[in-house]
């Protein structure tokens, strides 16, 4: 079998490779693979096969040349990279060359950032992460704690371990840090044996809605990662998509008021990448419970809220932005209505796009080693480090966002050296258009952590960094209270057709129904965030009904 | 800059999950495929620069969504303005087909279209290259569906072949350029409505 397909000459081989490139399930960077096999064939015309050990060997997915196997020379033949060949991970994984995949089996190559970029950035960051990791360890020494490959004790906790966590936490380490810092051993000494008793249980159910669409996302979630990635010539499903199925089937009879929800298969996967299946089983439990608790539900109420909660964090936070989103806001809302807050309950679009950013924790939204560094921080400072990362790649894309950047190449190549603003250069529907643009795709190309964490969230000059958990907590209250109110008075809000509540005959003048939402005020400026601070005129009619009694 | 304002057309993708929303945008968008689609959270969009009528152009803004049930109750500010709503089913999914409706359905409910009657829809049946025992929806239910539902213009299509996709967005830039114009039409007829009203009853007010 192997011999048909190294007979084949080059420009078959060429043309043939050159049309299937769609079809390669585990597709590398397109020149390499071609000249790989355009070499390996060669060298095979000449019968001149190299020694064992300078070459791989490859299997080729290819539909006329069932299980094919290529015998490719190794390029570079150095002693690392056919150890890395030979280790058991790579060994079922056809075509891998593992200097195409990162310390985690992802593919360094995205839509976004190629393979080059990554080699280039990852000569520094690598040299950073050793840094910081002899750091920990001097400080782990310090303290009298073991260093081993795997440490189970950390620091207690200060501003110290926090400024370290910040600046990532060592890669090997991450799932013992990660586990320590969100309590998972109270939380798995209180359920001990529940995980496997749920394994047992799911031998009898069998049909199950959220079955189907867990099925359909197990090879959805990481299929540019080696772990998660099936060989057409393989029968079994790789451990890791075995395990991906037994933790989200088991979390969805656990949890009957989320069962499941798209975005837990990239939380689940990414934890099995870095601990072992309970644990990972029960992170994801903390995670839905504590860290972004109704995120996942039904009615997906707890990421509303939190998309609330940003709206008003930009509003605060970043004018220049929110005046964008407003003005695409009032235009796109066919009968703008007067309704204060409206907007907490029909979210502005852009919403759509960081929702993902919070169902998934920047999963697939940023580069991975973004996303870690995200995750170290996420569950040492708990979710309120979201909506700060969230703030920080909408500043750092601010110029790109709102169109400036157009703008000043404009002006650069134009004679007139009069100022152009957004409104004159661009319609709305174009700057609706830039904004969801580069909220989707700057974040996808912010490979370097360091970008974000240096240049924003280090620095105390730059408001958002006074943001706490207890502010977001308030906060969330807070829109979690008006979209009751406005979810309530839907029927009589302006241009709504339908309302999903049943008071659609009761009709409430605006004026009514604003007075009943302004009942509560969320403060940010008073006392750096005074939370719910009552309405006085309110406060003072209460004071003299009481006092009248 | 022209004077002109451009057209911008909002497409929006919608299906149960797993049918090939994704890979049908990427197709059409950028002539792709890859088995590396990830399941979509929320949504994402493409944009396209297509000619009309010879030479103007306009830019088509496809969006492609979450099939998860549940995502329906984050979009409800977003179905707003769309000027063609695109309906996938999975040829090889039962479930899939008979959903189509209920998202038809569901668009109608939130896109606040101002005559849901004549509202453009079209519908896709994806995965047409996987083999013919694996499907089980036939073409005549698909096209009685299609009827039952206003006429509405039904492809069968494959994302990972590329068959189909292109006339159907054809189709789909064709009612959603037509449904643009309709509803700047009216606005226009609105606005002169206005002015009558005014001169009306101007014209009353003298005749007493």
């Amino acid at each position: 079998m192997s011999r048909d397909a190294l007979m084949l000459d080059e420009s078959t081989l060429k043309g043939r490779y050159m049309n299937s490139l769609g079809d390669l399930s585990l597709s590398v960077s397109t020149g390499e693979l071609l000249k790989d096999v355009v070499e390996s064939s060669a060298a095979a015309k000449r019968q001149s096969v190299p020694e064992l050990g300078d070459q791989a060997k490859v299997r080729i997915h290819d539909s006329s040349l069932p299980n094919a196997t290529m015998i490719i020379k190794d390029k570079i033949g150095n002693e690392e990279e056919r150890k890395a060949i030979t280790m058991k991970r790579y060994s079922m994984v056809s075509r891998s060359n593992p200097n195409h995949f990162d310390r985690y089996g992802f593919k360094k190559q995205t839509a976004y950032v190629t393979e080059v970029e990554y080699d280039h950035w990852w000569d520094y960051y690598s040299t950073y992460c050793y840094r910081r990791k002899q750091k920990w360890e001097r400080l782990f020494t310090q303290l009298g704690l073991p260093v081993d490959d795997a440490p189970t004790s950390f620091p207690s906790r200060g501003e110290k371990l926090k400024r370290y966590v910040r600046k990532g936490i060592p890669a090997e380490w991450r799932g013992n840090a990660w586990w320590h810092f969100a309590r998972g051993d109270e939380k798995l000494s209180k359920n001990k044996g529940v995980y496997d008793k749920l394994l047992l249980q799911l031998k009898h159910v069998h049909e199950r809605k959220d079955f189907e669409v867990i099925e359909r996302d197990l090879y959805r979630t990481f299929p540019d990662n080696i772990h998660f990635y099936k060989e057409p010539f393989q029968n079994e499903d790789p451990h890791m998509i075995q395990s991906l199925r037994r933790i989200l089937r088991a979390f969805s009879i656990y949890d009957e008021n989320i069962g499941y929800c798209q975005s837990l298969n990239f939380i689940a996967g990414l934890l099995l990448l870095f601990m072992d299946e309970e644990k990972a089983f029960w992170m994801l439990v903390i995670i839905t419970k504590q860290y972004l608790p109704k995120v996942h539900s039904m009615d997906l109420e707890g990421v509303n809220i939190d998309q609330g909660v940003l709206v008003l964090c930009i509003k605060q936070y970043l004018p220049d932005i929110w005046r964008e989103i407003e003005t695409s806001y009032v235009t796109h809302n066919a009968a703008p209505s007067n309704i204060h807050n409206e907007y907490l309950y029909r979210l502005p679009p852009i919403t759509l796009s960081t929702a993902s950013w919070f169902m998934s924790c920047f999963i697939g939204v940023v580069p991975i080693e973004t996303t870690l560094r995200i995750w170290d921080c996420l569950f040492y400072e708990k979710s309120h480090i979201l909506f700060k990362i969230s703030l920080g790649l909408l500043k750092l894309s601010e110029d790109e966002l709102l169109g400036k950047k157009h703008i000043n190449a404009k002006q650069a190549n134009s004679f007139f050296g009069s100022e152009t603003t957004i409104e004159q250069a661009y319609s709305q529907e174009d700057r609706d258009i830039l904004m969801f643009q580069v909220i989707q795709t700057f974040p996808r190309k912010l490979i370097d952590p360091n970008e974000l964490f240096d240049r924003i969230l280090s620095k105390n000059r730059i408001p958002l960094n006074k943001m706490g958990q207890e502010e977001i907590d308030r906060c969330r209250k807070y829109v979690a209270g008006q979209r009751n109110k406005l979810r309530y008075f839907d029927g009589a809000l302006a241009g709504s057709t339908v309302g999903l509540s049943s008071n659609k005959g009761i009709f409430l003048e605006d004026e009514a129904v604003n007075e009943i939402l302004l009942s509560e005020l969320f403060d940010y400026d008073k006392n750096s965030f005074s939370g719910i601070s009552w309405n006085n005129r309110l406060k003072e009619r209460v004071r003299r009904m009481k006092l009248k009694k | 800059m022209s004077s002109k304002k451009k057209t911008i057309l909002k497409v929006i993708i919608l299906g149960d999950s797993g049918v090939g929303k994704t890979s049908l945008m990427h197709r059409y968008v950028n002539d792709k495929y890859s088995q590396q689609y990830k399941a979509t959270i929320g949504a994402d969009f493409l944009t396209k620069e297509i000619n009309v009528d010879g030479d103007r152009t306009a830019t088509m803004q496809v969006w492609d969504t979450a099939g998860q049930e549940r995502f329906q109750s984050l979009g409800v500010a977003f179905y707003r303005g769309a000027d063609c709503c695109v309906l996938v089913y999975d040829v090889t999914n039962t479930k899939s087909f008979e959903n189509i409706k209920s998202w038809r359905d569901e668009f109608l409910v939130h896109a606040n279209v101002s005559s849901p009657e004549s509202f453009p829809f079209v519908i896709l049946g994806n995965k047409i290259d996987i083999e013919e025992t694996k499907k089980v929806i036939s073409v005549k239910s698909a096209q009685d569906l299609a009827k039952s539902l206003g006429n509405i213009p039904l492809f069968l299509t494959s994302a990972k072949s590329s068959i189909n996709v292109d006339p159907a967005f054809e189709e789909i830039a064709r009612s959603a350029l037509q449904q643009n114009q309709n509803d700047a039409d009216a606005f226009e007829e609105d606005f002169n409505d206005a002015i009558n009203i005014q001169l009306d009853g101007e014209a009353d007010s003298c005749a007493c």
